[in-house]
């Protein structure tokens, strides 16, 4: 092999290993985690200040709105086996938000003056088993039986 | 056997019809692969046609399943399972349309008729071109289609009915698709998609054939342009949905579905870019080749991505994982059978590729693919990143929007930045006086931006670009890159206009118009980067995006303060917004909630709107119906979150969109040039009869390009057109000897008057393009004739008595014409060798074509060509140059 066509390799190889490496290195800055409202409630105090997403069910009678200011507050609890994580969100609720909804909330953990964890929600998203043909893969995770 | 499959009969004579023509097209499809091939490999011409019109017995066949499942709509055949699922009786004709292809069953069967559809339009068009391959292509096409059909027979079948008593009413389709946007955006993205399938089918051909010239490459990039616009169309009607339906405000959020159309927009787009490389330098046949089966695996995987519920999306079809097991099969095939045969035929297509500068447009079209192609993995990589992460360590990450907008807004604009320089920089090398001429004005022009944006502090906002620690003013350097794009074009259009002006003789308008007709792919692709620098700046509108939410307990409460706050009263970016009443609307279809809202700016009512919620009878959910109020510099985007309606509380979301339009606006500029380059030159030549006043050139303009939108006419003529530009060449020189239209006896006019004449005739080329630089005395060609006149006219009055006087009179001949055409390519022996070098022999052609075309242009009553002769136009030697170096680009 020539010392040019060596060259010309290894910096194309270089190239393309190193973008590679960048793009991992900021994907990993960026990546938004996606748990369940038990798992998230193992160990919270990680996810502090990181923007994830957590998935569970709407305990029922929990969903408390205020109007404050033409802005509506809205905080209810997050439910999924046996854990709970309190969330507190601003805006609009998707149509199909209720007391026993399957919700994945965006948002932060943050914790509170009393040490117990809360989720600043910035988007709820209901989950709706019926919107789209086939969705199947929604029905997946059984709704929990309420107490 | 699956319960739904075709083969369990049924009792609807439409379903039992239906399944009946699906295997028969299976039948008709298996033959037609074994006779293409065995046709192309034999050599036996019967065994081929048999393929061919096999090939239209399947779209025959496709076109009747696809009848019957639309009769089946229409009709409310609920005992068709499809039908029932996606249809109901109340829905509106149109969307029974839409509901053909708005499910997964349906979609798999319309792709099967758009591909049958295109590949008997490209297989009409290229029969007798290509006669040596064109069995091989068929059967790529059928063995396509045999994957889906088989997807159809075996798995989804559409004419599959219910064993027991079907529903006397359907489920209805999705209210999410009930919107005008979604009765042509999907259908546009499937084209897109199987657009691709052609020049696949073409490159596999090639190589399977071993015809690996550049012959089948005109073919592809006609279908890719195709492609390319599909899925630009599909891309943006998909983003105008978003916008007007799904009710947050964007158009755009990285949306696996969405991804999947624009990963094959950019390795499409890279390929457009690099067949000129190969057709100007003869290299980069692997790379194109490579990018043909890229955008082609690239649209069976983003059909695999949106139905196989391999990514998570709000508007995948859901999980199927037989579906995604035939797909991984089908595209591991893909791959292997044709890299396969790129390694095969690899001895007789590399050439390497060597760059004489990096200052060439060579080497910017090679940045262009490595950039398109980087996008492509880009995204490719951000859309799997939860499955390959699911996959790695069991958790579910993904990445959002935030993250493909770090990388792709500087990606993206440099792209736009090359869509500017790489029409400024020469093919092969270009020299510093020219790279200071050329990019003077623009980098003048974004300078000049730049420091005026940069007065104004919000466009010095940082925003972090890859990653969270590189902070740059984005939106500054966004204004700099339009503007610079932007110049260049600019400066490309007034130039060229200005060359053509001068050579034609002809008012600005005319030779604009002549101009693009003339070099359509060059001009249109022009047009092209302009819609897409024009995107951009809608792009950069959206770091100014304001949203807010606000909650009105009561309509129609007066302020508080006599103002304009308080009560039912509220403010979002510079307008007022007054929530007057809740109404409600009920019909069979749906129940619909307005809250009727009326918009203040500056005191003053400017708009009364109704953003919505409407409840389908079918469907457990409501869609956000959004009111949108459109001004020249934002939209004021409005919606309904949600209402009490007991107590008419409402919940708004108000958006203040700046620059939106100009996505839209940048997106039709993009059709128009691709429109441009898919003109044929057949009807360039329709138009070319006389008109005299400018309004009858407008209107020719206009047809010219009504027609050319109509794009599948468009594309079989445009695949059919062959050796066109000779005969605008040769009928441009009908002028210049006032001769007829039907150009007999060219030869005999304008014979030499004199020895010196003869002599001159002999040194002189003829440049109408199509004569391989004969001389102007044995060419045949109207145009020669024209040449030969101007030269009889110069001479005579000469005094040609004398040795001395003749060879005077001889050199004044030649200088004129060699400034006339602005270079020495004009003569059969050049004085300086250098400059013959450069201009090769089809930037000749190209010249002569513009000449020639532009001729006919001139007839317009304008100036003669004596008079032209007489006062030899004084072309810009650099530009002059330049342009002979870029002609050779002409179709």
């Amino acid at each position: 092999m020539k010392k040019q066509t060596l060259y010309k390799l290894i910096l194309t190889a270089s190239v393309v290993v190193g973008g590679a490496g960048f793009l991992f290195y900021s994907s990993v800055g960026n990546a938004q985690h996606y748990k369940m409202v038990d798992d998230l409630m193992k160990a919270p105090s990680e996810w502090v200040g990181r923007e994830m997403k957590v998935h569970g069910w709407v305990q029922p009678g929990s969903i408390h709105e205020e109007i404050v200011d033409q802005e509506m507050r809205r905080s209810f609890v997050l439910q999924h086996s046996g854990k709970k994580l309190y969330v507190t969100h601003m805006g609009p609720k998707p149509d199909t938000f209720r007391d026993q909804s399957e919700v994945v909330a965006t948002g932060n953990v943050v914790q509170q003056p009393d040490g117990t964890y809360a989720f600043h929600a910035s988007e709820l998203m209901a989950k709706c088993p019926s919107k789209y043909e086939g969705a199947q893969s929604n029905k997946k995770l059984k709704e929990p039986v309420f107490q | 056997m699956p319960a739904d499959s075709a083969l369990s009969l049924n009792s609807s004579p439409v379903a039992t019809v239906g399944t009946i023509t699906l295997l028969a097209a299976y039948l008709v499809a298996a033959w037609t692969v074994a006779a293409g091939i065995a046709g192309n490999v034999r050599k036996s011409p019967r065994l081929i046609l048999s393929s061919v019109y096999g090939l239209y017995a399947f779209a025959a066949l496709a076109a009747l399943a696809s009848a019957l499942i639309v009769y089946a709509f229409m009709t409310h055949d609920f005992s068709i399972k499809y039908v029932a699922a996606t249809s109901d009786i109340s829905m509106p004709v149109w969307y029974k349309l839409t509901a053909f292809w708005g499910g997964l069953d349906g979609s798999l069967l319309f792709w099967v008729f758009v591909l049958g559809v295109f590949a008997a339009i490209a297989v009409r068009a290229n029969q007798r071109r290509h006669r040596d391959m064109i069995g091989f292509v068929v059967a790529t096409i059928m063995i396509v289609q045999l994957f889906f059909l088989s997807l159809l027979i075996f798995h989804k079948n559409p004419f599959s009915t219910y064993l027991t008593n079907p529903p006397v009413d359907g489920q209805g389709l999705n209210p999410l698709l009930q919107n005008y946007w979604m009765v042509i955006h999907p259908p546009s993205l499937y084209i897109g998609f199987v657009a691709a399938t052609i020049p696949f089918a073409f490159g596999i051909a090639a190589l399977a054939s071993g015809r690996l010239d550049n012959s089948w490459l005109a073919s592809v990039r006609v279908w890719m342009m195709i492609c390319f616009f599909f899925l630009s169309f599909g891309l943006i009607l998909g983003g105008r949905w978003a916008y007007e339906e799904l009710g947050w405000g964007g158009y755009w959020a990285w949306d696996p579905v969405e991804n999947a159309g624009l990963i094959p927009w950019f390795t499409s787009t890279a390929f457009l870019h690099s067949a000129l490389v190969q057709e100007q330098r003869g290299t980069m046949k692997v790379w194109n080749l490579s990018l043909v089966i890229l955008t082609f695996f690239l649209t069976i995987f983003g059909t695999f991505m949106t139905r196989s519920g391999v990514v998570q999306s709000v508007h995948a079809f859901g999980e199927d994982s037989v579906l995604a097991l035939q797909f991984i099969v089908f595209m591991a095939l893909i791959l292997i059978v044709s890299f396969g045969l790129v390694l095969f035929r690899a001895h007789r297509l590399s050439k390497a590729l060597e760059f004489e500068s990096f200052l060439s447009r060579d080497f910017a079209f090679l940045v262009n693919n490595w950039i398109l192609l980087a996008c492509a993995g880009f995204v490719t990589f951000a859309t799997m990143f939860p499955t390959i992460s699911e996959a790695v360590d069991g958790s579910r990450v993904s990445v959002g929007p935030g993250f493909f907008n770090k990388w792709m807004t500087p990606i993206g604009l440099v792209l736009v930045a090359l869509g500017g320089v790489a029409p400024l920089l020469a093919w092969r090398k270009t020299t510093r006086e020219r790279l200071y001429n050329q990019f003077l004005f623009p980098v003048a022009a974004a300078a000049v931006v730049m420091g005026g944006a940069a007065l104004w502090p919000p466009t010095r906002v940082l925003t972090p670009i890859f990653a969270d620690s590189i902070n740059l003013p984005m939106v500054l350097v966004t204004l700099g890159v339009i503007a610079f794009a932007v110049a260049s074009i600019a400066q490309e259009f007034w130039r060229g206009t200005a060359v053509r002006r001068r050579q034609t003789a002809s008012d600005p308008l005319t030779s604009l118009i002549g101009l693009v007709l003339s070099k359509r792919r060059k001009y249109g692709g022009y047009v092209v980067h302009l819609g897409v620098a024009v995107m951009f700046l809608g792009f950069a509108g959206k770091a100014y995006e304001r949203m807010r939410d606000r909650t009105i307990e009561r309509p129609n409460v007066a302020a508080t303060d006599g103002k304009h706050s308080g009560g039912s009263w509220f403010e979002v970016g510079g307008y007022d917004f007054f929530y007057e009443k809740l109404i409600t609307d009920s019909n069979d279809n749906r129940t619909a909630v307005f809250a009727q809202v009326s918009i203040y700016k500056d005191g003053e009512l400017i708009s009364t709107e109704f953003p919505a919620k409407f409840s389908y009878m079918r469907s457990e959910q409501p869609t956000t119906e959004v009111a949108i109020h459109p001004r020249v510099t934002e939209d004021v985007y409005l919606v309904l979150t949600g209402y009490d309606g007991e107590s008419e509380l409402a919940n708004f979301r108000v958006y203040i969109n700046p620059l939106i339009n100009f996505v839209w606006l940048g997106f039709l500029l993009l059709s128009l040039g691709t429109f441009i380059c898919l003109i044929p030159q057949r009807l360039v030549d329709a138009l070319a009869p006389r008109r005299r006043t400018k309004l009858g050139r407008a209107a020719e303009l206009a047809v010219a390009l009504l027609v050319g939108g109509a794009v599948t006419l468009g594309l079989a003529q445009q695949a059919l057109a062959d050796d066109a530009p000779v005969r605008v060449a040769q009928a441009g020189g009908e002028h210049a000897t006032g001769m007829g239209v039907d150009g007999t006896g060219y030869a005999h006019r304008e014979r030499p008057e004199s020895e010196v004449a003869t002599k001159l005739m002999k040194e002189l080329v003829c440049l109408c393009g199509g004569c391989k630089r004969e001389d102007i005395y044995s060419c045949k060609c109207g145009y020669a004739a024209g040449e030969r006149q101007k030269v009889n006219e110069m001479l005579r009055g000469k005094d040609l008595s004398t040795e001395a006087g003749r060879q005077q009179a001889y050199d004044e001949v030649i200088r004129a014409f060699v400034a006339n055409y602005g270079g020495e390519h004009v003569l059969n022996t050049p004085t300086n060798s250098m400059s013959w070098l450069l201009p090769s022999l089809a930037a000749i052609g190209g010249l002569g074509l513009l000449l020639g075309v532009g001729l006919r242009w001139v007839r317009r009553g304008q100036a003669t060509l004596g008079q032209l002769s007489a006062a030899p136009a004084e072309i810009d030697p650099e530009y002059g140059d330049r342009l002979d170096d870029e002609l050779r680009d002409v179709d």
